[in-house]
């Protein structure tokens, strides 16, 4: 009686089985169907049936396997270079969530747009030491070794707003040439504070930024909301205006310098508080006051930071 | 009954039984053994050391030829091998040190910084090709991305030679044009046995990492300056 029943367990187990995979099916027949009919849709937040089952088919993976960030790489060329001149021009009216991402946030953006910015920022710091030694070969620095005492005045008075750990860590080699040049290990500390200062820029205000949203909501009754990802991703290609703004740094041109950093800061700016606006929109005005400003003062910041690692990785 | 019972349950009746002492118990216990496997005509147990390491070296350095003039084959993909790439990074690594003798720590890069710069780029770079849906397996990624910096570090010896004889505009003018030349040359070929493996509308976005890696290599390489 055991064997049978055993056998009889096993065939309702066969039997379930046909039934799910025939489940699956359809339900795959339907989404396909569902996407194919949302790509021709100009507005997708009316649907928000069909996105939900689409979201849902989305989230079968957990988050600690593979397959769950496979889903967020699922983009080509051309989508790339849309979302990045899409957040390098920003539109009045376009929100770059709707237009760019349409429920399709990537991760390959913002990941490759920060470290590039964080290569960017420690290679153009060397780079313009080494224009300003070239154009000033008379100029010596004098430096002791491992306790940062320098005996250049302006510079030390300019570099002690930065941070003074940089400045510890500052050490010069004579050339031949009376041209200090620049070792690796200056590269070394700019690349790593820029990357924790960017990277951590990049996933810690979204975060902030979605846990608003999220609270506000529950208050407020919102048409729109977005994901951690699409906030992460819109963060994230906001990001790419600054590594043109960190070339023009490289030569020692103030008034260059100051319109880069300006620019830079208001196209990136814009890009936010217009993908943000809609969310925002019916909300109270201090908290929408409150927020714009937060998201304006916290990528000001950014600049400023970025602009001080330039400049510790440039003594003189 | 009792014996139907018996019958249905196989061994049931073997519960009790014990053998004597009496009573030997003998026999063969031999399987038979099919043709001889592959695995006894490679057996490396008894071959001396010599010949086991000439045969890896021989394998390193047919892929040293391979990254040398790449071209579309898959001997770096079948059988890969991070032998080659430890050694280039272990030889770029120590090249790299250098800096002035008096101090301490702050000379010039450190080893440990060269040596997790280039192993966990080229891991972040593997891991990013196969979210975007290569088919290369992981460690053909890092042993195709390790060989391809072959380049980079005869750049590196061609620009201490360089280095040795002055630095004025000049050498800085060669070493220039050398670093650029192996820069471009590596991704080049580390492009053509990566790209392959992805889609068309795909490639700039897996090259692009490739080329930023080799990019800071390069830099590194060119920024170079020993001590006095």
């Amino acid at each position: 009686f055991d064997e049978a029943g055993s056998l009889l367990e096993s065939n309702r187990d066969a039997v379930t089985i046909s039934i799910e995979d025939e489940d699956l099916k359809s339900k795959r027949q339907r989404s396909a169907a569902g996407f194919a009919q949302d790509v021709g849709d100009e507005e997708p937040l009316i649907n928000e049936d069909r996105e939900e089952l689409l979201s849902g088919q989305k989230k079968n993976a957990p988050f600690w396997t593979f397959e769950y960030y496979q889903k967020f790489f699922d983009i080509e060329t051309h989508h790339v270079k849309e979302r990045i001149l899409g957040s390098l021009v920003p539109w009045p009216g376009k929100n770059f969530i709707q237009v760019h991402l349409r429920k399709n946030p990537d991760l390959y953006g913002p990941f490759w747009i920060c470290t590039t910015l964080v290569f960017v920022i420690a290679i153009s710091g060397n780079l313009s030491t080494f224009l300003r030694c070239l154009g000033s070969s008379n100029y010596k620095y004098t430096a002791e070794f491992g306790k940062g005492e320098f005996s250049s005045t302006d510079t030390t008075k300019r570099l002690c707003k930065c941070f003074i750990v940089c400045i510890n860590y500052e050490t010069f080699i004579f050339m031949q040439d009376k041209c200090p040049v620049y070792l690796l290990n200056r590269m070394c500390f700019p690349v790593s504070i820029a990357a924790t200062a960017i990277f951590s820029y990049a996933w810690l205000v979204p975060l902030g930024l979605w846990g608003l949203l999220l609270w506000r909501s529950n208050k407020i009754l919102n048409l729109v909301s977005y994901s951690f990802m699409e906030i992460v991703c819109v963060y994230g290609y906001s990001l790419a205006v600054y590594i043109p703004a960190v070339v023009l740094w490289i030569p020692h041109v103030e008034w260059l310098r100051w319109l880069s950093i300006v620019v830079a800061l208001c196209l990136s700016s814009s890009v936010l508080v217009m993908t943000f606006w809609p969310a925002l929109r019916d909300d109270h005005p201090k908290v929408i006051i409150a927020t714009v400003v937060g998201i304006v003062l916290l990528n000001g910041l950014l600049a400023v930071g970025c602009k001080v690692i330039m400049l510790a990785s440039n003594v003189g | 009954m009792a014996s139907a019972e018996e019958a249905s349950r196989p061994f049931a009746g073997l519960s009790d039984v014990s053998i004597s002492e009496e009573i030997p118990v003998e026999g063969d216990i031999a399987v038979p053994v099919g043709p001889s496997t592959r695995d006894d005509e490679f057996s490396t147990l008894d071959e001396p050391v010599k010949e086991t390491i000439v045969r890896d070296l021989r394998a390193v350095g047919n892929k040293f030829i391979h990254v040398l003039y790449p071209k579309r084959s898959s001997a770096l993909l079948r059988d890969w091998d991070l032998w080659g790439p430890l050694l280039l990074c272990v030889t770029l690594a120590l090249l790299l040190q250098g800096g002035a003798a008096d101090s301490d720590d702050q000379g010039g890069p450190q080893f440990a910084e060269v040596f997790v710069i280039i192993w966990f780029g080229s891991i972040v770079i593997t891991l990013n090709s196969k979210l975007l849906g290569g088919t290369i397996s992981f460690f053909q990624s890092l042993c195709v991305l390790g060989y391809c910096i072959l380049p980079l570090t005869v750049a590196l010896i061609v620009c201490r030679i360089v280095l040795l004889s002055g630095s004025g505009n000049v050498s800085f003018a060669v070493r220039l044009a050398v670093v650029t030349a192996s820069f471009g040359w590596s991704t080049f070929a580390s492009t053509a046995f990566l790209a392959d493996s992805h889609l068309t509308n795909r490639k700039a976005l897996v090259v692009y990492p490739v080329f930023l890696f080799y990019f800071v290599i390069g830099w590194m390489i060119l920024t170079f300056s020993p001590g006095n």
